[in-house]
């Protein structure tokens, strides 16, 4: 039944595709409606579109303005963009090992990415180059974890999903252990670090949005065009090579991509877990496993999932705000929890 | 005279190790070759590096002329195909979507598969006789069947090269009369067949030329009747065989001797052969 499922569902992927970005388009107006001051959506809309054609907005009340375009709007889109980036760069890792349990959080990327744009905050080099120093940091820091995390599960063959799992839980503990020690050694600014590894995106503003998005589309055009290769790469390296496959440039590809994308979200929303894990498994269990629909697919239902999750984040304990962390943790761990039990009994 | 396959002295070296010393061998299309011999022989290792998936520390193979080692992946793609010795299915894949797998080197990597590609593919699934589980995952079908999946993905390819590393390894004794059907009607065709096999008897039913590997260095190579030799069998294989003889073919047909299944001896002196390796070595070879 499910093959059937997936059988039908993939002659219809641009229909799915076009509900996947209507959706999209809800939740982003409902994460601009909620807030201390809620807006209605006729309002939402209607100044939106004022304002994406260059329209007069002076018919709108100018707090009413400020707060949707200046504050709600920047917010929203970071989120939308960093689940997106999170969701694609899940399933890209995923594919990359071979492991359906890898996720930029599991295997230690978000955590060396979290570091890196710690070492680009308290070490100077924002304050001198500006906010891309953030991403830039974090894209060494995140990169540094891949090389290590494969370093550490080399062995002889491919690497195995438990070796990679356990280097990664291991190397990202280490990158969390020294971020610590660098928040604690921060003196005043600790508590906004801390906001921002918990993944807080109270105070985020277009600049972020505009790098964030810039990271987003290179690493999806590098992921698109070596999503059908992928697909050869999950049968193995060697096999893939003999389907004519450059096995190097496809890999570092996917490195490449998912790392850029995984660090831009960490820089700008600290380390947000699970969402890598969670989307794209959810994704493959209903539409399949190829990496050409997948990657797209996850782009859009991952921001989905995080636009939901930062409006639980801000509504629950309104008008405390909750760390949109701790909101996709308390979701993500049970599920993980699942899929490892029940990947354990299958084997 | 023209080969297809040219194997020029190529000596395989892992680490210190020849896994292969000294090989050649040469085969034209339309020819069927049986690699056998003993676990760790350097079987697959020898197929391997025809299939330019690892180097040779000495020697060339050429394909057409043009030395694998410095075919680019597609170009090789095109003119070797390979089943590996395990095939392992990816989850959220039909058994159409990993034969098809076979076509990527044929497309740039935006095209869609075209009536072509879909005609080769059917084709291949019906010549497995798997066109029934199409549209199955293939992550959900038995060993067996996944080796099938594994031989229409090879023929998909449509390549002058067809190797196949112990192609009936997983299969049912109608399968793997099927798979070795499959591999003739491909040789009428002109493709090359070169197979590592453990079974003797398929192998001298299936192959006109078989090399005999032990230690990594060729015992004998030649027509069925010229290899298969009881004592050299015996002697490459550490152990005892009885032998068959057969009206319809000039070799005998193999089977194991009744003390060799239980006589301690015959196992150590099999074992043996790898004990100048190390443990990791061993590993890879085997």
């Amino acid at each position: 039944m499910i093959q059937r499922l997936h059988h039908t569902l993939r002659h219809h992927s641009r229909w799915i595709m076009l509900l996947f970005i209507i959706l999209l388009g809800l939740g982003l107006i409902i994460g601009l409606s909620v807030g201390s001051v809620p807006l209605g959506f006729d309002s939402v809309v209607s100044i939106l579109w004022h304002w994406l054609i260059g329209a007069s907005l002076a018919q709108f009340p100018s707090s009413t303005v400020s707060i949707l375009v200046t504050i709600r709007l920047p917010r929203v889109l970071l989120v939308a963009l960093t689940g997106a980036a999170l969701s694609t760069s899940g399933a890209a890792y995923q594919g990359l090992f071979r492991n359906p349990l890898a996720d930029p959080y599991i295997i230690g990327v978000a955590s060396g990415a979290g570091l890196g744009a710690m070492v680009a905050v308290i070490a100077g080099p924002v304050r001198t180059f500006g906010a891309i120093a953030m991403p830039v940091g974090a894209f060494v820091g995140a990169i540094g974890v891949v090389f290590a995390v494969t370093l550490a599960a080399r062995r002889q063959g491919e690497p195995r999903t438990q070796d990679i799992v356990l280097a990664g839980v291991a190397i990202g503990t280490l990158a969390s252990a020294l971020t610590t020690f660098l928040m604690i050694r921060a003196g005043r600014q600790a508590g906004q670090l801390l906001a921002f590894l918990l993944g807080s995106a109270s105070s985020v503003g277009w600049q972020a949005v505009q790098i964030v998005s810039v990271g987003l589309v290179i690493g999806m055009a590098c992921l698109l065009y070596v999503a059908r290769d992928m697909n050869a790469l999950l049968l193995s390296e060697e096999q893939a090579t003999m389907l004519g496959i450059d096995v190097k440039r496809v890999r570092l590809l996917i490195v490449f991509g998912a790392t850029v994308m995984t660090a831009c979200a960490v820089a700008f929303h600290g380390l947000i877990g699970f969402v890598g894990i969670i989307v794209p498994h959810a994704l493959r269990l209903v539409f399949g496993g190829d990496n050409r629909s997948l990657i797209p697919y996850a782009a859009c239902v991952g921001a989905f999932f995080l636009l939901a999750a930062d409006i639980l984040a801000r509504t629950i304990q309104a008008p405390i705000e909750i760390p949109l962390g701790i909101v996709t943790a308390c979701i993500g761990s049970p599920i993980f929890l699942f899929l490892l039990l029940r990947r354990n009994r299958s084997q | 005279m023209t080969y297809l396959l040219d194997v020029q002295d190529i000596t395989i070296t892992f680490g210190k190790k020849h896994v292969v010393s000294d090989l050649s061998l040469q085969a034209k299309a339309g020819a069927f070759i049986a690699v056998i011999g003993p676990n760790g022989a350097g079987k697959s290792s020898l197929l391997r590096a025809i299939a330019g998936v690892i180097p040779c520390s000495s020697g060339t193979i050429t394909i057409e002329g043009v030395s694998v080692a410095d075919m680019p992946a597609p170009q090789r793609a095109n003119r070797i195909a390979v089943v590996p010795q395990q095939t392992y299915m990816p989850f959220g894949f039909s058994v159409r979507d990993v034969v098809g797998m076979a076509r990527y080197a044929f497309r740039p990597w935006y095209a869609a598969q075209d009536e072509n590609d879909e005609a080769i593919i059917d084709a291949a699934l019906q010549e497995c006789e798997i066109t029934q589980f199409a549209d199955l995952d293939a992550s959900h079908l038995s060993g067996g069947e996944q080796q099938r999946v594994a031989v229409a993905r090879a023929i998909a390819q449509q390549t002058k090269v067809l190797i196949l590393d112990e192609p009936t390894a997983h299969l049912d004794l109608h399968h793997q009369a099927a798979i070795l059907r499959i591999a003739h009607t491909l040789t009428k065709r002109g493709v090359l067949v070169i197979a590592a096999m453990h079974d003797l008897n398929l192998a001298a039913a299936s192959a006109q030329h078989i090399v005999l590997l032990n230690n990594g260095r060729v015992a004998a190579q030649g027509s069925p009747s010229v290899v298969l030799q009881q004592s050299l069998i015996e002697e490459v294989y550490r152990t005892s065989l009885v032998c068959i003889p057969r009206s319809d073919a000039p070799f005998p047909h193999f089977v194991l001797a009744h003390q060799s299944l239980f006589s301690t001896q015959a196992v150590h002196a099999t074992d043996s052969s790898l004990s100048s390796y190390t443990p990791r070595e061993k590993e890879k070879l085997e």
